[in-house]
């Protein structure tokens, strides 16, 4: 803001009595609150328990929640498998350019995710970077449900991976050191100190991971397609029956939202004594 | 007689060490002022930051060596360190901390674990986490869980400087009956007047990196090298008569 800019809000803090700038706050923290919660609210209101049961009963559901739950399921599992060790790498090490890969992980979060899907097209596509290679191997992952899960794994690694990172260097170093002066290798140090203590934050990056992976619609769209029962998960089915049947994509959205609620609910800062 | 010793030199950040200490059972005591290098001593002991060239060996084994590409992992020094901040286990109870580095069946690494705690006078708290233990309790259930192992020697960070006046005295002296009983070399690393004259050890004093004056407490007191020393021992500056 510019020097004009700040002098005229000078002018106006000093114009306008204490209550009219509380009042003002009200308004406009309400009004953008009330903007938040409108949708959500539209999603139960507009369709009746009647509905959503007809919805869950249409045809496109069952196999869209049961590929959704599957593709998922086995993303987290590779995020964490792989992501694990990177994060405990990215969160004890003082390397630079540990500092720089922890940057370049957050890439996908701020990649739009059309852009997410065009480029895992180029790379693992059948003529993308590697496709003739894994053609070769026989594997053809575009358009299948192997690319459901390589779409997931690409949006939703950075939510994991930061807070594992996070979780990871916060543990104090002494821990560490003692722990091998009492005779234990690298490997029981990770799994009995550093894992426990780094639970909580490993617990909620991965609940975190599993929802954006959960919600994850352009990138799959444009690398796997919307094929029924083999690509089409729970967001995509949704854009797929609002052509057909608004209250099947109403059940499908309202399956999706509890389910977000339901990690908010878990992931909430809890108050209270710790052990620690 | 077990005797630890060390000729290393250590680049970390800011801090350019180049130290040699030989310390058998009588121990040493290291003291200092802020940022001299007397932490980054032990770290590079125990294996925990690398030296960027001398020798460690204890009773001749030969723990690091530089020029024989010898670094012998943490694991397998057998060495205990007890830093300042203790550095129990948070979310283990005392007795589970102190059985951490015993091996054996679960039970009777447990069975050990408590009776050792017992000997220390800390048995009635084996089952609390640390967070619910005093300063006191708290240094005694780390120094249980760094005898545990039966450790070659003890490097001891500061174990004095996180208690309050009350319990400092009766700590102390129990920590230095401990350490005599154990006719192992200890390194205690200290800051106050009172505690480094209770070690009755020999005393290394430490200065950016580099052991200015090392000898007896009374010949230290007798001839302070620095003004530091004479500071810390309350005696006359360098140069005063």
């Amino acid at each position: 803001m510019g020097r004009s800019g700040s002098l005229l809000l000078g002018l106006l803090r000093r114009s306008l009595p204490r209550n009219a700038w509380r009042a003002a706050g009200y308004v406009l923290g309400g009004g953008l609150l009330a903007f938040l919660v409108m949708p959500v609210v539209a999603l139960f209101v507009t369709g009746s328990p009647a509905d959503w049961l007809a919805g869950l009963r249409h045809p496109i559901t069952a196999p869209a929640l049961c590929l959704s739950l599957m593709t998922t399921a086995v993303s987290l599992g590779v995020l964490v498998a792989f992501g694990t060790p990177l994060a405990w790498w990215l969160g004890r090490s003082e390397a630079r350019v540990a500092r720089v890969i922890e940057t370049l992980v957050q890439l996908p979060i701020v990649v739009p995710p059309a852009v997410a899907g065009l480029a895992l097209l180029l790379a693992f596509g059948r003529r993308g970077l590697i496709g003739p290679l894994l053609e070769g191997a026989g594997i053809d992952i575009a358009f299948s449900t192997i690319a459901v899960v390589l779409a997931q794994v690409f949006v939703a690694a950075p939510f994991y991976i930061q807070a594992a990172t996070a979780a990871f260097a916060g543990i104090d170093e002494n821990l560490l050191v003692v722990a091998r002066t009492l005779g234990a290798s690298p490997a029981t140090v990770l799994f009995r100190i550093a894992l426990p203590l780094a639970r909580r934050g490993l617990i909620a990056g991965a609940a975190l991971a599993w929802a954006r992976a959960l919600g994850e619609f352009g990138a799959t769209l444009m690398f796997a397609g919307n094929l029924s029962g083999r690509t089409q998960t729970l967001p995509l089915a949704v854009y797929t029956a609002l052509e057909s049947d608004v209250r099947a994509a109403q059940a499908l959205a309202v399956i999706l939202v509890v389910i977000a609620l339901a990690i908010i609910v878990f992931l909430r800062p809890r108050r209270g004594r710790h052990r620690r | 007689m077990t005797v630890l010793v060390a000729n290393i030199a250590v680049r970390a950040g800011a801090l350019d060490l180049e130290i040699a200490l030989e310390v058998d059972d009588r121990g040493l005591v290291l003291v200092g002022p802020n940022g001299a290098g007397k932490t980054t001593v032990l770290l590079a002991m125990v294996g925990a930051r690398r030296p960027s060239r001398g020798r460690i060996s204890i009773a001749g084994d030969v723990l690091f060596d530089g020029d024989g590409g010898i670094d012998r992992p943490t694991e397998e020094r057998g060495l205990a360190y007890l830093p300042q901040s203790y550095a129990l286990f948070p979310h283990l109870t005392a007795a589970r901390n102190v059985a951490f580095g015993l091996r054996g069946p679960r039970a009777e690494r447990i069975a050990r674990a408590r009776s050792l705690l017992d000997r220390l006078g800390v048995g009635s708290v084996a089952d609390r986490h640390p967070g619910a233990l005093s300063g006191g309790e708290q240094q005694r259930v780390a120094l249980a869980r760094a005898l545990a192992p039966s450790p070659r020697a003890l490097l001891l960070d500061e174990p004095l400087a996180a208690l309050d006046v009350e319990s400092r005295q009766s700590v102390r002296a129990f920590l230095i009956a401990e350490l005599r009983a154990q006719h192992r070399p200890f390194i205690v690393v200290a800051h106050d007047r009172d505690d480094v004259r209770a070690f009755a050890a020999p005393v290394a004093v430490v200065e950016r990196g580099r052991i200015v004056q090392r000898g007896e407490l009374a010949s230290l007191e007798a001839s302070p090298a620095t003004s530091f020393i004479a500071h810390l021992l309350g005696g006359p500056g360098p140069g005063a008569d």
